[in-house]
């Protein structure tokens, strides 16, 4: 199973409509149930991040991650895009203001857009349905 | 007459030697140019590159910008559409040639993405407007969830769309 597997999966979920979202921190994964709707047809999928080691959101691009908008009715989260990047995105690390945050960083391999916002995980395995992909972690820092 | 020979000889070997030199690395330049170009083909779109990554060798016979006769890529349809509108065109990464413009719109920003064949397991190069936090639009300037109606092939038409699209859901 090569990486070209695992995104040919996650590529399904482009543009999906999240229907229900956990993030489990006691059991390491990160999930979404998700649809979409193609020329009036349905699918369903089901993703579950596994071994999640880190996960990093932003609310938006610079300075409009401040702008935190109020939904209207009718608003949902979408998996705008998710990307698998088998050498990882690049190192997020603290930089600190003090000693002990500096001992936290993680170095991403799922990107996964959501409208403007972006969710970065860095997991060693996906479920998506009932498949399974090790992936493993990238190597960083 | 054994010094003409001997001249001769030389300089034969000097322009044979010289070949042995020059042949291979014209060979690489040509070799250099068919990846270059091939790189090139992943963005321009009109099909037969599927699967991203824009390698293979493939040059499709891409249609033309009118009255330009330069060969439109997923990155000059984001220039353009920024250009027209105000907007900024970042390059979507994980992908090689897919683009995102993102349009001044009150607090909720018009997103364009244009995005390389192979993205999100499309086969064709194709393009998507949304606003940010809602539905994406339909050719009408409606929200919508169904891709069949909020994604759109590339085509010579699609930065008139693209503006026709923006304007209709301006109310315009």
């Amino acid at each position: 199973m090569d990486s070209s597997d695992v995104q040919v999966a996650l590529n399904k979920l482009w543009a999906s409509i999240v229907e229900e979202y956990h993030f489990d921190v006691l059991n390491h994964t990160i999930r979404f149930k998700t649809k979409v709707v193609d020329s009036g047809n349905v699918n369903e999928y089901d993703v579950q991040f596994c071994q999640v080691a880190s996960f990093y959101f932003v609310d938006g691009l610079d300075e409009d991650r401040h702008n935190c908008i109020e939904p209207d009715e009718g608003d949902y989260v979408e998996l705008t895009s998710v990307h698998f990047l088998n050498e990882g995105i690049g190192d997020i690390r603290v930089v600190p203001n003090g000693d002990w945050t500096n001992q936290y960083s993680s170095t991403p391999n799922f990107a996964i857009e959501m409208w403007s916002k972006m969710l970065f995980i860095e997991a060693a395995s996906v479920k998506f349905n009932q498949e399974i992909f090790n992936v493993g972690y990238p190597a960083g820092i | 007459m054994f010094r003409k020979i001997i001249t001769l000889f030389v300089v034969v070997t000097m322009v044979a030697i010289g070949l042995i030199g020059v042949v291979p690395r014209i060979t690489q330049v040509a070799r250099a140019m068919e990846i270059d170009e091939g790189g090139r083909g992943g963005g321009a779109f009109g099909g037969g590159n599927i699967g991203g990554g824009g390698g293979g060798g493939v040059i499709d016979p891409s249609p033309v910008a009118e009255g330009t006769g330069e060969a439109l890529s997923t990155q000059s349809v984001a220039d353009k559409v920024a250009s027209e509108l105000g907007g900024n065109v970042s390059k979507i990464d994980g992908d090689v040639n897919s683009w995102k413009v993102n349009i001044p719109n009150g607090k909720r920003p018009i997103i364009v993405r244009i995005m390389e064949a192979g993205s999100g397991g499309r086969a064709n190069p194709y393009f998507r407007v949304s606003v940010d936090g809602k539905p994406a639009l339909t050719l009408e300037g409606k929200f919508s969830s169904d891709h069949g109606l909020t994604h759109f092939d590339l085509s010579n038409e699609s930065v008139q769309q693209i503006l026709n699209i923006i304007d209709k859901y301006r109310g315009r």
